[in-house]
């Protein structure tokens, strides 16, 4: 089980740039000023990237703590954090 | 997410529509309680990775169900219908199973005529109400309006009784998938983080993924639809995604231990 941790947390390490790529091109493929729908607004691409970048930086710090093997052993009680 | 479906893609009945959600979220209510008594029981956590999985599973079957039984690209083509669709567009493309032209064209015949308070058309930011009027003879007009952009307000597909409680049992389960991931969490999360660390590492990420996923649902699920228009049901893949994303994390890197000292 602590191997599963370790090499998923690769995958979560990767997945923070992965999905930041995604939501940059999806924006650069979709943003058009004469274009009417939601999807053609930039301000809601600014927005989504804004909020995902965190989460995607999150994932990745939580891939290199689960690479580490931060999660080999996990807390049962307050005191083991 | 179940409304909105209802109404905008199956085309149903606005009153049905929403008794279907009442019904279904009355009777899946108490289950929130149920499922936090049970965690109590057995621990926390399996309860909560069973919900999501029967989420990922079932979402794309359910979803689809609905599409079927209000069938509504042949009651689209249902002449009998004409006067409560709005049959529009550009021949290129199809929104929902919705087949959209540029041409709008609202037919009535005397009967429709008499019932169709409910055949409204928004256009362009206008709202026609329904086409009236009687020639000489005492027959229904027909009348055709072209415009570049249009939408019905809302539509007409009336479910039979029997599936109309079958949708009521459906987005029941959908709920109940819901309680099952909800009724134990919030004692979950507070067995799992200390007090002096409960709000910065529990209650601001919970809100703001709480916020955060729910609340783009709309836009991803949009953008999925846009990229593969070819799937109705595309857009589901988001909230499935990222339930199967918690489910593998809640079950690898989560214990089912309940810590009875939350006071720490």
């Amino acid at each position: 089980m602590n191997n599963i941790k370790k090499i998923l947390g690769l995958v979560w390490l990767l997945a923070g740039p992965v999905l930041i790529y995604f939501l940059v091109s999806g924006a650069i493929e979709n943003i058009d000023p004469a274009g009417k729908k939601e999807i053609n607004n930039p301000v809601i691409w600014c927005i989504i990237i804004l909020i995902f970048l965190p989460i995607a930086i999150g994932i990745s710090i939580f891939g290199w703590y689960a690479w580490k093997n931060e999660y080999d052993h996990l807390p049962e009680e307050s005191s083991d954090l | 997410m179940h409304k909105s479906f209802l109404e905008n893609s199956c085309k149903l009945d606005f009153e049905q529509s929403r008794t279907i959600m009442l019904w279904s979220i009355a009777l899946a209510t108490p289950f929130f309680v149920f499922f936090g008594w049970l965690s109590d029981k057995i621990g926390r956590k399996w309860i909560m990775m069973a919900g999501m999985l029967l989420g990922i599973i079932c979402y794309r079957p359910i979803f689809s169900q609905f599409l079927q039984d209000t069938n509504v690209k042949a009651w689209v083509k249902d002449e009998s219908n004409t006067s409560r669709v709005l049959i529009s567009s550009d021949s290129s493309r199809q929104e929902n199973n919705f087949i959209v032209q540029n041409v709008y064209q609202y037919s009535y015949n005397e009967n429709k005529f008499t019932q169709s308070t409910r055949d409204t058309v928004y256009i362009e930011g206008t709202v026609y109400p329904p086409l009236t009027g009687l020639d000489e003879a005492g027959a229904a007009q027909v009348n055709t309006v072209e415009v570049a952009d249009a939408k019905p307000l809302y539509s007409n597909v009336i479910l039979s009784s029997s599936s109309y409680w079958k949708f009521v049992a459906l987005v029941w389960l959908m709920i109940i998938f819901v309680t099952m991931v909800y009724g134990p969490i919030a004692a979950f999360l507070v067995e799992m983080f200390p007090t002096r660390i409960r709000y910065t590492s529990m209650s601001l990420p919970y809100h703001i993924g709480n916020g955060v996923f729910g609340g783009l649902v709309p836009f991803i699920g949009l953008l999925l639809t846009t990229t593969f228009p070819a799937d109705p049901l595309v857009g589901l893949w988001y909230p499935i995604g990222v339930a199967a994303l918690c489910l593998v994390i809640g079950t690898i890197y989560l214990r089912n231990k309940i810590d009875e000292n939350v006071n720490d």
